[in-house]
């Protein structure tokens, strides 16, 4: 096919699509059902049925006493011919084996046998806690005639891979568009038979078979096993025996106290927060109007010596011919300053009593730099008594200021707490609550429950394809290297209820998937199994053609048990 | 990536759409619902593969009839509705083009071409590109499908899977070659 490649085309506006939606005019163009020609109608079905009903009695009628020890025969309990042979023998769709075939009769599950009253019906309890509900006036005879007497109930549970395996089971489902393999969930056999005989379910009447649920997954379906056509026929969904989860009430109640609560510690540690930051600013202020210590001697290659005007700087009134040092890193300042004249002077507040702008003016020109007070001698003296006033008065208040922010610091942190714990208590409340809601909502899957309608096999499964991922040539060996003749290879997946069954074309392209646990098990005639096990699947990975090396044992109940344990 | 897939839906979601699809299955009239829930999904995919809008319009109707007609033979298996409309689309178009002699549209968005080979140079990346988008044209139909799926119309590995009928695993699996064997391609080039 050719093709055509368009690059980043423009994305059509959902409105514009669904303007074109016309159901009328699809459900105008569905054909209507064909006609059925008369040889496909009921009622000719209906009349061949009759006509060889018919036909058949009256052979018997003629037939001989053997041959109607025969048919007597084909209506026991079911006995499963398994001959032996030098390949191997497998579940297959051959026109001369058995749907149902197991490999070993010795190994095959057994049936457990239960007696009801045909009139009145009962309840059987299977081991594995499966219930087999019979109404009253459900049996029939050959004769479609009611039975009251006791009918003796065949029936079994097949609830392992390997049990799949020894009871012969196909697991291959063909569906309408796809080759998909059965995954159980469960699978029953149930016959009923009196003294020796099989009986038939009526037709209004139907046995509950409720098996206990494994999964709460509800993606299963009910699937009956023909026989005779060797398929199996979708029955509809199985139904389900659900029970409402038990909600602790108790836990639905205190979510609104708590936002509540919480509201309200949300509030008193906003006020808490507020009043701990205004402290601390308080605290940062003040710190800034920490008095300095008065200086003293300094560098005289950077001073100038001033008479102040105590009116504009009254901080400096006390001190006579106070000095003032340029800063060290101030760039205005060079010592060349002082080789020039100067014709004035002044004096701004830079810091109030620390730091001061000195300006010095010549005509057209001027300098100015930052300096501060340096103390000697009375001067000294006098600063320094003046700092251990002010520092006292500084140190009072900073202690205040700092014990306030504390407190409130201390009312925060306790507001904070308290806002956390409640916070803490509607988390655990929303979630105990949304849980409530959920389980409120959520069922419990306790059964699944078939209505069994024939006697037969019936299976609660759902289709699923086969492996896909590596796909290889394989060939099979024994231990001595020795090409062994494999009619069918069953392969499982550890975890998963099916088989998966390969013949030997399917060996020219054998494909698996990687990512799960792949054991391979063959029969090798009546009394032996080659197994591969999941080790040569990782070793041969990268192989286009892999040779698998059989374990060859001999079939006994040990290694199916053993089996069973490596493939679940 | 898109945002959540309109694709994936609850158990009871599911449920809910398989009642409605065995009311169908007695009554036409009652696929209503699903036929406006799917149309424009449907649409989209088709128009992927096509050239014209019109006859995706016209593949689409006929979808949604052959979904209609064959309705008694679909089975609930736990996964939406979809997954079984995407296979007839599948089978639909390919046999339109087949029965038109038409040619199949790969529509490249190539903003899903940096997701498959993320090492594009800077000052070649148009030409890259073009030689990326030779590539995946020439790639057989089985894995242009997936390479399409993933970074063309940017599905989920599992919408992938339900879509092919495989397993989610497998679909993640089998893009990771198909995107291994491109680049080993597209250094080729």
């Amino acid at each position: 096919m050719k093709r055509k490649i368009t690059i980043d085309r423009p994305t059509i506006d959902s409105k514009e699509i669904a303007a074109k939606q016309d159901f009328s005019q699809v459900l105008n163009n569905v054909p209507a059902a064909p006609t059925v020609p008369f040889y496909k109608s009921v009622w000719f079905y209906t009349t061949l049925a009759c006509v060889t009903g018919i036909t058949l009695v009256a052979i018997n009628q003629f037939s001989s006493e053997p041959e109607k020890e025969m048919s007597m025969t084909t209506n026991n309990p079911p006995v499963v011919d398994s001959t032996s042979s030098n390949v191997s023998k497998d579940i297959s769709y051959n026109e001369d084996t058995p749907c149902v075939n197991p490999p070993d009769k010795k190994l095959d599950i057994p049936m457990s046998v239960y007696q009801v009253d045909g009139k009145n019906g009962g309840q059987i309890t299977h081991t594995t806690g499966t219930k087999i509900t019979i109404p009253s006036n459900t049996f029939i005879d050959e004769n479609n005639l009611p039975i009251n007497e006791t009918v003796d109930i065949h029936f079994r549970e097949i609830n392992h891979p390997i049990d799949l395996l020894v009871s012969g089971i196909p697991m291959k489902y063909d569906s309408a568009n796809l080759d998909l393999v059965l995954l159980s969930d469960g699978m029953i056999e149930i016959e009923g038979y009196l003294h020796g005989k099989k009986v038939k379910i009526a037709p209004n009447k139907s046995i509950d078979v409720s098996l206990p649920a494994t999964t709460d997954e509800t993606k299963f379906n009910s699937y009956q096993l023909d026989t005779i056509s060797r398929k199996w026929n979708y029955t509809g969904k199985p139904e389900y025996e659900k029970e409402d989860i038990v909600v602790n009430h108790t836990v639905k109640q205190p979510d609104k106290s708590f936002a509540e609560e919480l509201k309200q510690y949300q509030k008193e540690s906003n006020i808490a927060k507020h009043q701990y930051e205004t402290a601390q600013k308080a605290v940062n202020e003040w710190k800034k109007t920490a008095p300095e210590k008065p200086i003293t001697g300094g560098n005289k290659d950077r001073q100038f010596v001033l008479d102040v005007n105590p009116k504009e700087f009254p901080e400096l009134s006390n001190y006579k011919n106070l000095v003032f040092e340029v800063e060290k890193n101030d760039p205005n300042f060079s010592a060349s300053v002082y080789q020039q004249e100067w014709s004035d002077v002044s004096l701004s507040e830079k810091e109030k009593g620390k730091k001061y702008y000195l300006t010095l003016f010549k005509s057209g020109a001027k300098k100015t730099f930052s300096v501060f007070p340096v103390f000697s001698g009375e001067d000294l003296k006098k600063a320094q008594a003046a700092f251990n006033k002010s520092f006292a008065t500084y140190s009072n208040e900073l202690e205040k200021r700092q014990k306030a922010e504390a407190d409130y610091k201390a009312q925060f942190e306790g507001k904070l707490a308290q806002w956390e714990k409640a916070k803490e208590k509607e988390t655990v409340a929303l979630e105990l609550k949304q849980n409530a809601v959920d389980n409120t909502n959520k069922v419990k899957l306790m059964a699944r429950v078939l209505n069994v309608t024939t006697f037969g096999i019936w299976n609660i499964d759902c289709g699923i394809s086969p492996p896909t991922g590596i796909a290889q040539k394989v060939i099979f060996k024994d231990k001595h290297g020795n090409e062994v003749d494999i009619l069918y290879a069953n392969l499982f997946e550890k975890g998963k209820k099916t088989i998966y069954t390969y013949n030997k074309n399917d060996f020219k392209n054998f494909e698996y998937n990687p990512e799960e646990e792949n054991i391979i098990v063959a029969f090798l005639g009546t009394d032996k199994v080659g197994i591969v096990l999941n080790d040569q699947f990782e070793e041969n990975k990268e192989q286009k053609t892999t040779t698998f090396v059989l374990d060859i044992q001999p079939l006994t109940e040990d290694l199916i048990a053993s089996l069973k344990s490596k493939t679940m | 990536m898109q945002g959540t897939s309109k694709y994936h839906q609850s158990n009871e979601q599911l449920l809910r759409e398989n009642d409605i699809i065995e009311a169908a299955k007695k009554n036409p009239q009652r696929f209503e619902p699903i036929y406006k829930k799917y149309h424009e999904q449907i649409f989209r995919y088709v128009y992927q593969r096509m050239d014209s809008k019109d006859t995706a319009h016209d593949v689409t109707s006929q979808i949604f009839i052959k979904a209609i007609t064959k309705l008694h033979k679909y089975e609930f298996r736990g996964v939406p509705f979809s997954s079984w409309l995407y296979r007839i689309a599948m089978s639909e178009v390919y046999q339109y083009l087949k029965d038109n002699s038409a040619q199949r549209t790969v529509n490249v968005d190539t903003s899903g071409l940096s997701e498959i080979v993320d090492d594009l140079d800077d000052d070649n990346r148009a030409a890259q590109k073009q030689q990326l988008i030779k590539v995946i044209g020439e790639l057989p139909e089985e894995e242009l499908q997936m390479i399409e799926m993933r970074y063309f119309e940017k599905r989920s590995y599992r919408e992938i899977g339900e879509i092919l009928g495989i397993a989610e695993n497998n679909a993640k699996v089998k893009t990771f070659r198909i995107v291994g064997k491109l680049k080993k391609a597209f250094q080729l080039t």
